[in-house]
């Protein structure tokens, strides 16, 4: 069942005895819900999301990751947190059979996506693309000696699992710290700690191109992918940040939005990137031979669901 | 057509017999075997080869690792019908998500 319900005229509500603390980070703007009374754990929240971008952008130049695509060829020692990143997004692509594809920023950059978005020239020339050749196989991991080879050439965009891991860290870490019950949301990626009080869930509510859907979870984690942000024009095409490794051009799918529910939020991101790639019969195929339950939004308008749902 | 002659016996000796004419290689068969050799010499030089390599770099998993082998989707993403289920349609929403 789905329906559509209209944007709130305020902000929506926070849960009794609860707060929410709000920054900017990744490129979006981070919410934090916990228990008012510990608002110094979203402090630490805000702390680790910073930590991660700082490491983890391209678009800083002396990142950990930029001056690892800086150095495709050689073996380079990186931080853990840049290596775990590293191996979640390389499983991710082994398990997606290289439809999520962490090596696709030489492409995205060609594509015109070679700044942040906020400085991106929204128009320009048309460009050539061509199929990747999944450059990920040849990323060479030394877990002993915590080093990253990548292939020459190769570059690698963590884009939404970076953001999808920190989100899961970062519950983690109010975990840690005692908090009970949480939720942390980064720009379309989500996850849970607990139950806010007295719900069985918790719920959001998912943009769609009209209105709303009310989604929830009591678990793991939500996000969602799609092509209506982070877009822009070469050579008279509208071009997004969501490649197909396929075409090396934007996905051109069926899909406008796709969001999973998965045990972490970055299986979550995962699973909305590829369905939305592969479109609604492919990506239906995908996600139910993974267990992943998923909203599609058509670009019609029109939302359906995939795997189990539980009517409200 | 000739007589038919009964061979004679006669016992062998060191000295009396005959030596087996040697054997004279022709070129063509000569190559022709170490061009065998060669080939099975280089299949195996190979398949060592691709044991260490593989050993080494593809089968390791706390080692060196490239990405050459596929895992299956629920290695990564769990069982199917592990995760929760979610639900849909009502409630109160807490935030607002949407694509980024």
């Amino acid at each position: 069942m789905t329906l559509v319900h209209p944007a709130p005229a305020g902000t929506y509500p926070t849960p009794a005895g609860f707060a929410r603390h709000t920054f900017p980070t990744m490129g979006c703007e981070c919410t934090v819900i916990l228990p008012a009374s510990r608002l110094d754990a979203a402090l630490e929240v805000e702390a680790l999301f910073a930590e991660w971008h700082e490491a983890l952008s391209r678009f800083i130049p002396d990142s950990e990751l930029a001056q690892l695509n800086a150095h495709a060829g050689t073996s380079v020692p990186v931080s853990r947190l840049l290596f775990s990143v590293l191996e979640e997004a390389l499983r991710a692509a082994k398990a997606t059979g290289g439809l999520f594809d962490p090596t696709m920023e030489p492409t995205i950059r060609e594509l015109g996506y070679d700044r942040t978005f906020a400085e991106l020239d929204p128009v320009g020339a048309p460009v050539r693309t061509h199929p990747s050749a999944g450059p990920w196989r040849h990323v060479v991991l030394d877990r002993s000696a915590q080093t990253v080879e990548l292939p020459i050439g190769a570059g690698i965009d963590l884009g939404g699992i970076a953001k999808g891991m920190a989100v899961d860290a970062a519950v983690k870490l109010l975990g840690s710290r005692g908090v009970a019950s949480a939720m942390v949301e980064a720009g379309g990626d989500l996850a849970v700690l607990g139950l806010p009080p007295g719900q069985d869930a918790w719920w959001v509510a998912v943009d769609g191109l009209v209105g709303h859907q009310h989604v929830a979870i009591t678990s793991g984690g939500l996000a969602t992918s799609g092509v209506a942000r982070r877009s822009w024009q070469r050579g008279g095409q509208v071009c997004h940040h969501l490649i197909d490794p396929r075409t090396g051009d934007s996905a051109r799918s069926d899909l406008w939005s796709v969001t999973a529910a998965a045990g972490t939020c970055a299986q979550a991101e995962v699973a909305a990137k590829v369905a939305l790639i592969e479109g609604r019969d492919a990506g239906s195929a995908f996600l139910n031979g993974i267990g992943i339950s998923a909203l599609f939004v058509e670009h019609d308008g029109g939302a359906s669901t995939v795997g189990l749902w539980e009517a409200a | 057509m000739g007589n038919p002659q009964t061979p004679q016996h006669r016992p062998h000796t060191a000295r009396s017999r005959p030596r087996k004419p040697e054997k004279v290689e022709h070129p063509h068969v000569l190559a022709r075997r170490l061009k065998r050799f060669a080939v099975v010499a280089a299949a195996a030089a190979f398949g060592l080869t691709w044991g260490l390599v593989s050993q080494n770099v593809v089968g390791a998993t706390n080692a060196t690792t490239t990405q050459r082998a596929t895992i299956p989707g629920s290695e990564y993403f769990g069982s199917a019908g592990s995760q929760s289920i979610p639900l849909i349609g009502g409630g109160v929403p807490v935030v607002r998500t949407g694509a980024s």
